[in-house]
């Protein structure tokens, strides 16, 4: 093929490769992303239960402690150390955002923080302190459930990259595959098409698509113009064959050899 | 094969392996976070059962006096469904406290007790149930027992044993993997079909009998418009001097 005729046709090898590998990173991306964001939403319902029950254990942990103050009458703000204990049972509860105390007025005496977490909250779990004649006071925890479990932000990235590695090999397939034997098929029709392949050496393989379609019209042209050749030579033999005294030869080899350069220059 | 339907099936296989590779990812990830929750969550009961433990040591009271720890095991208990039971053990490896009250007084399992001479929380894993422990200890740092929480094994979840669940849980991502899929392969086949119209028109001109004067612009097109040109030409030859020669033979 000619590399002018190549660069102004197309190459159907490239474009079957770009085709497969912009569809599959495309929709498989997509169904990837999809799953993916559905194991996201899956991980946080399942932290999110977990850092409930982790936040009500934890509730009725300080509740029944600070249950046993309320019954001495200790009032929650003379408590020493109250702070520093609430920080540390923030710090050893994993999942949980934030702890208060809330005194009978509902003011908060004391509450502790995890780090990095002021965004993060998502449920809320109260408890009620005890006390000799109702409610001491309170203690609120705030659930963080994504400080429980970083679910699948690695999730997200391997499946764009395992997108991208189906993509890539889809396209090797079908540059190899289909590709190939439509270049090959287009390279045969191209050659067709400038004169340099005999219609007869061609092998279709009859697929039954376009180019199947072009070469099988290229093919019957050919066939028809050397079934006319073949008729005008039977003919001219015949003359020749009752041409005794050789009065017609010059106008039948001068007939022949213009049908010959007809045949070899044409129109091309 | 048709290169259409070879390159759908290329697409559709990719998109397989893609949405495969996936699935395997969520799979693994989801084991992952289940692992380190669940880790998280074994490892805060322990340590909230060894503090309550280790606070009624601390004010004088002897395994055996510490009533309260039976209802808190088995209000923890009650808040874990992945928790199979709560054992509180004494030195010598017998049960003082347990959520299964028929075990108080039996020996426990004989690899617990030598954990008690280790600081850390253990693991020990076994068929279909798992035991974590640790230690407490009285205000010297001797060990005066034990607790285990014997929790299901990790991949026993009801949904993992069932096939059926597993593909009722996963019915729409099957369903929609399934259609995109499809969708991507019908789509593949087209883009190419459009992509190969030129053999389309060049079939058409090569066929046509009686070719345009004026080539079009697309290359192949163009090719095959100036040979059905030049069949129309040898045509016209051929046919002049088929007649040429019927005279000749009609003179003589």
């Amino acid at each position: 093929m000619h590399p002018e005729t190549r660069s102004q046709v197309g190459n159907p090898a490239l474009a079957c490769a770009a085709i497969a590998f912009a569809v599959v990173l495309l929709a498989g991306g997509a169904v990837g992303q999809w799953l993916a964001f559905r194991l996201d939403a899956r991980a946080e319902e399942s932290a999110r239960q977990d850092a409930q029950l982790l936040a009500a254990s934890l509730a009725r942990t300080l509740s029944a402690q600070f249950a046993k103050a309320a019954r001495l009458g200790i009032p929650f703000a003379e408590l020493p150390g109250v702070e520093p204990f609430l920080r540390e049972s923030v710090r050893n509860t994993p999942g949980v955002a934030s702890l208060s105390l809330l005194g009978p007025d509902g003011q908060a005496v004391s509450s502790a923080r995890a780090e990095g977490t002021a965004s993060r909250e998502r449920d809320r779990v109260e408890l009620v302190i005890p006390g000799e004649s109702g409610p001491a006071g309170k203690i609120v925890v705030a659930t963080a459930p994504a400080a429980l479990a970083e679910a699948s932000s690695a999730a997200h990235w391997l499946s764009a990259l395992a997108a991208l590695i189906s993509a890539a090999l889809a396209g090797a397939l079908a540059y190899l595959g289909p590709g190939r034997n439509l270049a090959h098929r287009q390279q045969m029709l191209l050659a067709g098409l400038r004169g340099s392949l005999a219609a007869a050496s061609l092998d279709l393989d009859h697929s039954g698509d376009d180019l199947d379609a072009a070469l099988e019209a290229w093919v019957d042209g050919e066939r028809q113009v050397a079934e006319r050749r073949s008729a005008l030579d039977a003919l001219a033999q015949e003359l020749r064959a009752v041409d005794f005294d050789d009065a017609m030869r010059p106008a039948i080899e001068q007939i022949t050899r213009e049908v010959d350069e007809a045949l070899a220059g044409g129109a091309r | 094969m048709k290169p259409t339907r070879s390159l759908a099936l290329i697409v559709a296989g990719g998109i397989l392996a893609a949405a495969g590779a996936t699935a395997w990812f969520d799979a693994e990830t989801t084991e992952r976070v289940r692992a380190q929750i669940s880790s998280s969550k074994d490892g805060y009961l322990l340590r909230n059962l060894r503090a309550a433990a280790e606070a009624n040591v601390s004010i004088g009271l002897t395994l055996d006096q510490m009533d309260g720890l039976q209802g808190l095991i088995e209000r923890e208990r009650e808040g874990a469904e992945d928790v199979l039971s709560i054992d509180v053990f004494n030195g010598s490896g017998v049960v003082v406290y347990s959520t299964d009250r028929s075990a108080i007084g039996t020996a426990v399992a004989t690899p617990w007790v030598p954990f008690l001479a280790r600081d850390q929380a253990w693991t020990i894993a076994g068929r279909g149930e798992r035991v974590v422990g640790t230690r407490f200890d009285n205000d010297l740092g001797v060990a005066e027992g034990g607790i285990a929480l014997t929790l299901k094994g990790r991949g026993a979840a009801a949904i993992g044993d069932d096939p059926l669940a597993v593909l009722r849980a996963n019915a729409v991502s099957l369903i929609a993997t399934l259609l995109a899929l499809l969708a991507a392969a019908v789509a593949s086949a087209r883009l190419l079909q459009r992509s190969t119209a030129r053999f389309r028109a060049a079939a058409a001109i090569l066929s046509d009998p009686e070719p345009a004067r004026t080539p079009p612009a697309e290359p192949l097109s163009a090719l095959a418009s100036a040979q059905a040109q030049r069949w129309a030409w040898i045509r016209t030859t051929l046919v002049e001097r088929q007649k040429a020669l019927e005279r000749l033979d009609d003179a003589s």
